[in-house]
């Protein structure tokens, strides 16, 4: 018996010991906020071109932020792909992350990165509304074409959008109506449209999944996903934008600082912004902010041609706690 | 002699329980101090701002009370659906009972949403049954009732194993005597049935209870607006960085928990473990009239074909282009699964093979100390080797998580920190099932041994361990099985190269690839089964059954 318990500790000890060693020679590891599928296209083609390895996690922003903050003592990987850009404010605001100008910078607007190097933009994408054409029928209603459509009384239990609490999603939705119609005002939408909601998900995407196979009727997405779901797996989706304007978000990439690939990272972090990887976003129906000789999607929506709501990103990444809290507060008080 | 004369007489007591007790501290009550440490940051300590905070905000309260509603229903429904199972199979002579049997512990070996996913499947608002059968078109299983149904399907097998350990326990001899006293059948199972059952119908309750309560699985997916304290200590947690509020809202779960855990063991005592693995043939009576036996087994294969369904319902997903769209048959999941999931499987699957030895061993021969040695702090060992049952999955993972991320003990991105949280959340399971079979064992053959000049370990190498290794075995299976479905824990823990098949499953249903997630659940299902016959293999009869 003393042996067999001195031998199970003696093993638990050792476990406790072999931890991760000699990063540098182990593949990048990344956390990653892109669907899984499009990660899974953008690390095989980066492998095949550098012959580099990549590992990933896919985590939703809010919970890729948490992670980062968690880990800020050992930083687990060394750089943040995806995910809105406000939440790459945040981490930045935080001191999480390192600065870098890659290879491609002054290719991109200056709306669309960050002035002192913490984040730089991939793509764009616009908030709108997908809807299950056969539920709009049953319902006798037409696609929304304004936020206050999503009011409608028939549309009870038929709407979704996903938790701002865990996904950067609705966190964009919150400030963008903010921006609009000021805080009591976008508070009192919310609440009303609190009542239409059938369930606030935790990831982004899948409100208009939700939608697509008729769980839902009208969700709020990101357009790329939309024109995706109904281009690739013929969904019986319509797309819709509000004609009051409405939010986006700036998909971006951050350094995490103490990254123990940070080298490696930064050669990742150039080649996002090549052809390549552009091509294979554009392909994603992504409309990248570096597109140079890459050919686009029919049917991608570029954001030069919506109404979009700026909304100023330090701003909006300083006041996310306070107004998620506030919006848990008001929806559910 | 002097009252440390039990260190001289047996000094290997002395020094395991030492290490047992070291062990514990770092890997259970540390963690679990770092959680509450934590909720009760930036301020005295007495005056628990974040507490305060939960109980001052209504949409906080109504989640705790969310919780526990859920929590009562689930448990009340799951004893008696229990209890009917336990009862038919027991006491009620019907040609189907094996069948009963296996569809009372299935629900056990599958992943923890696993019946989530097909409700949704059948009765969501594009439900197969809801939509394409009856055309129904607003039917909204999401939401409290749903989850009940999902919980009480999932979670009845719990109380069923308690329920029927308890009443193989109890001997028809009393009720024979109340009988020929010239009472009725109705009136036997009144007044002497149920009152010799009702510890173990009461311990089942609140098993049942606190799983209900850590359960955050479930909700996440089908609770629609219906809060839970769980869910939102999650999303506090990782989704909005509040670490505090998260980690005191699962604290919150701790109390009831606890409560449930201490009240069990007052009420029911240690009596009951002896009935649980069934002492030699006790006779029972067959109570149950024509009639009333029609019912009972009506009642039970409608729950048994319902279990069915849901089963079939995933079986058939695996096979489904993509349910809710398309219905045609496919294949091609199965390369994407491949594809995703395959280190997931590997790593889950290696890292429960090393956790489940461990932990089964180290229950064992913490069972054996327990059970046939005297020394102090006996009883402070035995409740900090359970208190891991009665902790939440959530405070257990978020603690894991905050304690494990500095040196000395930088664990988190590696395998150690879940085959840690694996061995020592799991290893009551094995320890429970050894303590109950060596009750039963008389300590004289030991003596004997040790009479003849066999030296401690030696009587116990020889002597008991023979004796008890169908004990051993069966507490590996509990433990394989816990740590393949885990989810509530191991989601704080995962990281790119250790990532758990359950957490892949949660993630594939969000974002709606139900084929995928049907197949990766399949697979998890037939990995446990396949130990489960390698066990059976080894030990000539099946792990978990209560008979």
């Amino acid at each position: 018996m003393f042996k067999g318990l001195i031998s199970i500790s003696i093993l638990a000890l050792s476990l406790v010991a072999c931890t991760r060693s000699s990063s540098q020679n182990q593949p990048l590891f990344i956390y990653t906020t892109m669907d899984e599928p499009i990660v899974r296209q953008i690390v095989a083609a980066y492998e095949k071109e550098t012959g580099e390895e990549v590992e990933f996690v896919r985590l939703s922003t809010g919970e890729a932020a948490a992670r980062i903050e968690t880990e800020k003592n050992n930083p687990q990987a060394s750089l943040w792909l995806g995910g809105v850009g406000l939440s790459h404010v945040q981490i930045k605001q935080k001191g999480l992350t390192a600065a870098y100008q890659h290879t491609s910078w002054n290719k991109i607007p200056a709306a669309l990165k960050d002035g002192d190097g913490y984040w730089s933009g991939l793509y764009m994408g616009v908030l709108s509304f997908a809807s299950n054409s056969k539920q709009l029928k049953r319902l006798g209603l037409k696609k929304p074409t304004s936020w206050i459509d999503l009011l409608d009384k028939k549309l009870e239990g038929q709407v979704q959008i996903s938790n701002p609490g865990s996904s950067g999603t609705s966190y964009n939705l919150i400030a963008a109506l903010i921006v609009q119609d000021g805080e009591t005002g976008a508070f009192d939408y919310f609440k009303k449209l609190n009542h239409n909601i059938s369930q606030y998900t935790r990831s982004g995407s899948a409100p208009a999944k939700n939608v697509a196979i008729g769980e839902a009727t009208i969700a709020v997405g990101y357009a790329h996903d939309i024109v995706r779901l109904i281009h690739d797996d013929k969904a019986p989706l319509e797309l819709s934008f509000p004609k009051e304007g409405t939010g986006y978000e700036i998909a971006s990439i951050s350094l995490i600082k103490d990254g123990k690939q940070l080298e490696k990272a930064k050669k990742f972090y150039d080649w996002m912004y090549s052809p390549t990887a552009s091509q294979v976003m554009a392909d994603y129906y992504f409309v990248p902010i570096v597109s140079e000789g890459i050919q686009l999607k029919a049917d991608s929506i570029n954001p030069k041609d919506i109404k979009l709501i700026n909304v100023d990103l330090e701003w909006a990444g300083k006041e996310r706690d306070r107004l998620i809290n506030l919006w848990n507060e008001k929806i559910n008080g | 002699m002097s009252s440390f004369g039990w260190i001289r007489r047996d000094p290997s007591i002395a020094i395991s329980s030492t290490i047992i007790f070291i062990l514990i501290a770092i890997f259970v009550l540390y963690p679990v101090y770092c959680s509450l440490q934590l909720s009760t940051s930036g301020a005295d300590f007495w005056s628990f701002p974040t507490y305060r905070y939960v109980f001052e905000k209504p949409w906080l309260r109504r989640s705790l009370w969310n919780s526990l509603l859920l929590g009562i229903t689930t448990a009340s429904i799951s004893s008696i659906i229990g209890f009917i199972f336990a009862f038919v199979c027991v006491r009620v002579q019907t040609p189907a009972k094996n069948m009963f049997r296996f569809m009372a512990t299935l629900p056990i070996i599958s992943p923890p949403f696993m019946l989530t996913l097909s409700m949704i499947l059948l009765f969501g608002k594009s439900g197969f049954i809801t939509n394409e059968l009856l055309g129904l078109e607003n039917f909204d299983i999401y939401g409290f009732p749903g989850l009940v149904v999902v919980q009480s399907i999932s979670m009845f097998p719990i109380a069923y194993l308690t329920i029927s350990g308890v009443l193989l326990g109890i001997d028809s001899s009393i009720e024979d005597a109340a009988a020929n006293l010239g009472a009725g059948g109705w009136k036997v199972f009144r007044s002497v049935t149920l009152p010799l059952a009702t510890p173990g119908v009461i311990a089942s309750w609140l098993l049942v209870f606190v799983t209900s309560l850590a359960d955050f699985a479930n909700p996440m997916i089908l609770a629609g607006k219906f809060d839970v304290l769980s869910v939102q200590a999650y999303l506090q947690f990782t989704g909005m960085g509040n670490l505090p509020l998260g980690a005191a809202l699962s604290n919150l779960l701790l109390i009831p928990c606890i409560t449930a855990y201490l009240f069990q063991r007052y009420y029911v005592g240690r009596k009951s473990y002896v009935s649980i693995t069934g002492k030699p043939k006790l006779y029972h009576r067959e109570m149950a009239s024509t009639s009333v036996k029609c019912l009972l087994v009506f009642f039970i294969s409608l729950i048994s074909l319902f279990i069915i369904l849901l089963y079939v319902t995933v079986l058939a997903g695996c096979f489904t282009k993509s349910w809710g769209i398309d219905y045609r048959f496919s294949l091609e999941n199965f390369a994407y699964v491949w594809d995703v999931g395959w280190e997931s499987i590997r790593s889950t699957v290696l890292i429960s093979s090393i956790a489940t030895p461990i932990a089964g061993t180290a229950g064992v021969f913490i069972a054996f100390l327990l059970v046939r040695k005297k020394f102090p702090g006996k009883l402070a060992l035995e409740i900090a080797c359970l208190l891991p049952f009665a902790l939440p999955g959530t405070t257990f993972g978020i603690g894991y998580a905050l304690a494990f991320n500095q040196p000395p003990l930088l664990l988190t991105g590696t395998a150690s920190i879940i085959i840690l949280s694996f061995i020592f959340r799991h290893m009551p399971a094995g320890m429970e099932a050894a303590k109950a079979s060596l009750q039963q064992i008389d300590p004289a053959i030991d003596e004997a041994a040790r009479n003849l000049g066999a030296s401690p370990v030696r009587s116990f190498k020889d002597v008991t361990l023979p004796l008890i290794k169908p004990a051993w075995f069966t507490g590996m299976a509990y433990v394989f099985v816990h740590c393949m479905t885990a989810v509530s824990a191991v989601i704080f823990l995962v990281s790119a190269k250790w990532n758990h098949m359950t957490v892949l499953i949660l993630a594939q249903t969000e974002i709606l690839r139900f084929s995928a997630a049907s197949i990766l659940c399949l697979i998890l299902i037939l990995i446990v089964l396949a130990a489960f016959a390698i066990i059976k293999l080894l030990l000539g009869k099946s792990p978990i059954t209560s008979s």
